[in-house]
């Protein structure tokens, strides 16, 4: 079995739902942000992490890099306990975890260049130094698709491709072997993301990067993942292999995220409309927290009995009472054509 | 076909320190009643522009500088502000992209349905305030009643969008311009605003200018397509023809770049480079810089959109049997 480079296990994270302090002590609710979840990422390898907003995936990142400290929970990073870490090993750790974010507009400061931007890390943990220094910054800049004479520009000199081609500089700056990248290609433009996109998969191939990469456009995520997590309310309801999971859903949640993407086809069937919304996080429903929209409620189990990730066929995970606690004589729609489903057992652990 | 609205030879420019931007550049389209057209581009190509030149919200230093506007017959351009203002929000609506910019703050949303209700009709505040909360319901927001007595800030994007597209149909509108109106939500709020804008085109033969970078949303809901890019036109064409026989090759670029979510992952095709500045266009087809199949004519002559089959045209001189050349 190939060795996991990060661990992530019944992982909390609570925020208080009140501003600050003084309404904190009238308001004692939380934001129930993430809320028990548990995953593994093997090296050189890619689990996207979808969800609708507020289904806890971006915080999931955050707290994997530290800018978020969880309620609860364990990551283990290549055998290491992140959570414990202090000072200087904290530090040293930080060299080899890095991120990419959202909007390259606002994640890059304005009054630097693009080099003093992308020497940062390296200056921070004193890797470099003097004449070296430049070259290792145009070799980075170069390993993002960007030639050296953007070293003295400024990011809004730069296009949305170009800001986010120097926010992955920035991240590959110190080598890192991890990297969360939080909706890299959100904010560009279909021609770019594509872009962006093959640059991510080439550079994991050349410097055998793991990713953690969030995004809630589902074909995006289906094209540069592994293996995928679907995140509903600060859960997740089911996780496996990219292709068996877009291939053959098991969650009814999952299915309804599949069936509302539109396809780039005038002759796909129509896109099926999920009802409702995302409920609030501070008060989630019981039992399962997808049961108020599904459309395969089963009753009573699901509004009382909180489903645990069982396996399913295809080694996928899913957390919903159709796929039973041993039992195999409910099963979701799609399952009746193609037969019996394998009885799901425990996991091991995922 | 006398056309809802008809666009004969747009040009809409900017003139700003740094030179004169070419926004939209000399286009002609229409749009009848009942369908849903698409317009499709990345930034800067002029989409908003037009759709604000339609809506005549152009402000200085910008400027329509030819062209007609036909809205049911009538140029809009030669109308005074004053009836603008009447046809605004009654005849003709537009939502704007970001939901939170586009709402008064200080004003619950109720009240903001209502102010435009008080503008365009003469019914008692009473029967307004209860007409917003109708409209809240059929755009489907749970507890209508409550939600009108909301601030803006209080509302998820989903329902400010929502709201905003309420304030909108509130006067049964001819034409609705919608300006990306989901590309900040999810895809399953994204999938109810089209189910129900569907429904009310249906309903009130309404016609819908739909601005969207998503040539998946236009699949799914448009009957046409127009394509832009860096302030023309390069492709028309009806949805079916377009997904099955694309002509230019930036809608080609375009439909590669999609990861598809359907069978096996490749490498993306993506298109190089980036789009060009709109104050210092190339030469020639403004795609040329970008395009594998360019030559000398792409580079020095700007080729004309041209009809290669009936509803679809073309502008490209490598647009295989249609594009006869100039």
């Amino acid at each position: 079995m190939v060795e996991a480079l990060l661990r992530v296990r019944e992982l909390v994270k609570h925020f208080p739902a009140a501003g600050d302090w003084f309404a904190q002590i009238f308001d004692r609710r939380v934001v129930r942000a993430v809320d028990g979840v548990s995953f593994e990422i093997e090296r050189g390898t890619t689990l996207g992490l979808v969800g609708e907003s507020g289904s806890g995936k971006t915080t999931t990142g955050r707290v994997i890099v530290r800018l978020v400290e969880p309620t609860r929970g364990e990551v283990v990073f290549d055998g290491i306990d992140l959570l414990k870490l202090k000072g200087k090993a904290l530090k040293a750790m930080r060299k080899r975890i890095q991120m990419i974010f959202q909007d390259p507009a606002s994640s890059l400061n304005p009054r630097k260049t693009v080099g003093q931007i992308v020497a940062e890390p390296l200056r921070v943990h004193g890797m470099v130094k003097g004449r070296d220094l430049e070259r290792k910054l145009v070799r980075t800049l170069e390993l993002a698709g960007l030639s050296g004479r953007f070293l003295n520009r400024y990011p809004h000199e730069l296009s949305g491709g170009q800001r986010q081609r120097v926010g992955i500089a920035r991240a590959l700056a110190v080598r890192p072997e991890f990297i969360v990248c939080d909706e890299p290609v959100t904010a560009l433009d279909v021609s770019i993301q594509a872009q962006i996109l093959n640059l991510l998969m080439d550079l994991q191939e050349e410097l055998s990067l793991t990713y953690l990469f969030i995004a809630h456009d589902l074909s995006v995520v289906k094209h540069v993942s592994d293996r995928v997590a679907v995140m509903y309310l600060g859960k997740i309801v089911e996780i496996g292999d990219v292709n068996t999971i877009f291939g053959s859903p098991k969650h009814p949640y999952t299915q309804a995220l599949l069936a509302a993407v539109p396809r780039p086809d005038p002759k796909a069937p129509p896109r099926k409309v999920l009802r409702g919304e995302v409920p609030s996080p501070i008060d989630p429903p019981p039992g399962c927290r997808f049961h108020p929209r599904c459309e395969n409620f089963l009753g009573d189990i699901c509004k009382e009995e909180e489903p645990r990730l069982l396996r399913v066929e295809g080694g996928v995970m899913v957390a919903c009472h159709l796929y039973g606690r041993g039992s195999s004589s409910q099963r979701a729609p799609e399952e009746k054509a193609q037969g019996k489903p394998n009885p799901p057992e425990a996991p091991p652990f995922l | 076909m006398s056309g809802l609205l008809r666009v004969e030879g747009l040009v809409t420019r900017f003139y700003t320190e740094e030179g004169v931007v070419k926004a939209v550049d000399g286009n002609s389209f229409h749009l009848e009643e009942n369908e849903a057209l698409g317009v499709v581009g990345e930034s800067g190509s002029g989409k908003t522009v037009t759709a604000l030149s339609i809506m005549r919200l152009i402000e200085a230093p910008g400027r329509i500088e030819a062209g007609r506007i036909l809205f049911r017959g009538e140029d809009l351009l030669t109308k005074p502000e004053r009836e603008m203002r009447r046809i605004r929000g009654r005849d003709l609506s537009m939502v704007f992209q970001d939901s939170l910019s586009s709402l008064n703050p200080t004003l619950t949303v109720g009240a903001q349905i209502a102010r435009v209700l008080k503008h365009h009709t003469r019914l008692s505040s009473r029967a307004r305030r209860r007409r917003a909360v109708e409209l809240l319901a059929a755009v489907g927001i749970p507890e209508p009643e409550k939600r009108a007595s909301h601030y803006p800030h209080q509302l998820s994007g989903g329902m400010r969008q929502r709201a905003l597209i309420a304030m909108a149909i509130s006067c049964n509108p001819k034409l609705l311009i919608l300006d990306e109106p989901t590309t900040a939500l999810d895809v399953t709020i994204e999938a109810q605003i089209f189910e129900l804008i569907g429904k009310l085109k249906g309903e009130f033969g309404m016609g819908v200018f739909l601005i969207t970078h998503d040539l998946s949303v236009v699949a799914s809901f448009c009957r046409r397509v127009i394509i832009m890019y860096a302030g023309k036109i390069v492709e028309e064409a009806p949805v079916g023809d377009l997904y099955a026989n694309p002509l230019h090759p930036y809608t080609l670029g375009l439909l590669r770049s999609i990861p598809p979510l359907d069978g096996e992952a490749e490498r993306l095709e993506s298109i190089p480079g980036e789009v060009p500045d709109l104050i210092n266009l190339p030469p020639g087809c403004n795609f040329s810089p970008r395009c594998h199949l360019a030559d000398e004519r792409c580079w020095q002559r700007e080729p004309e959109l041209l009809e290669a089959s009936p509803g679809h045209r073309v502008a490209c001189w490598k647009a295989g049997k249609g594009g006869k050349g100039g």
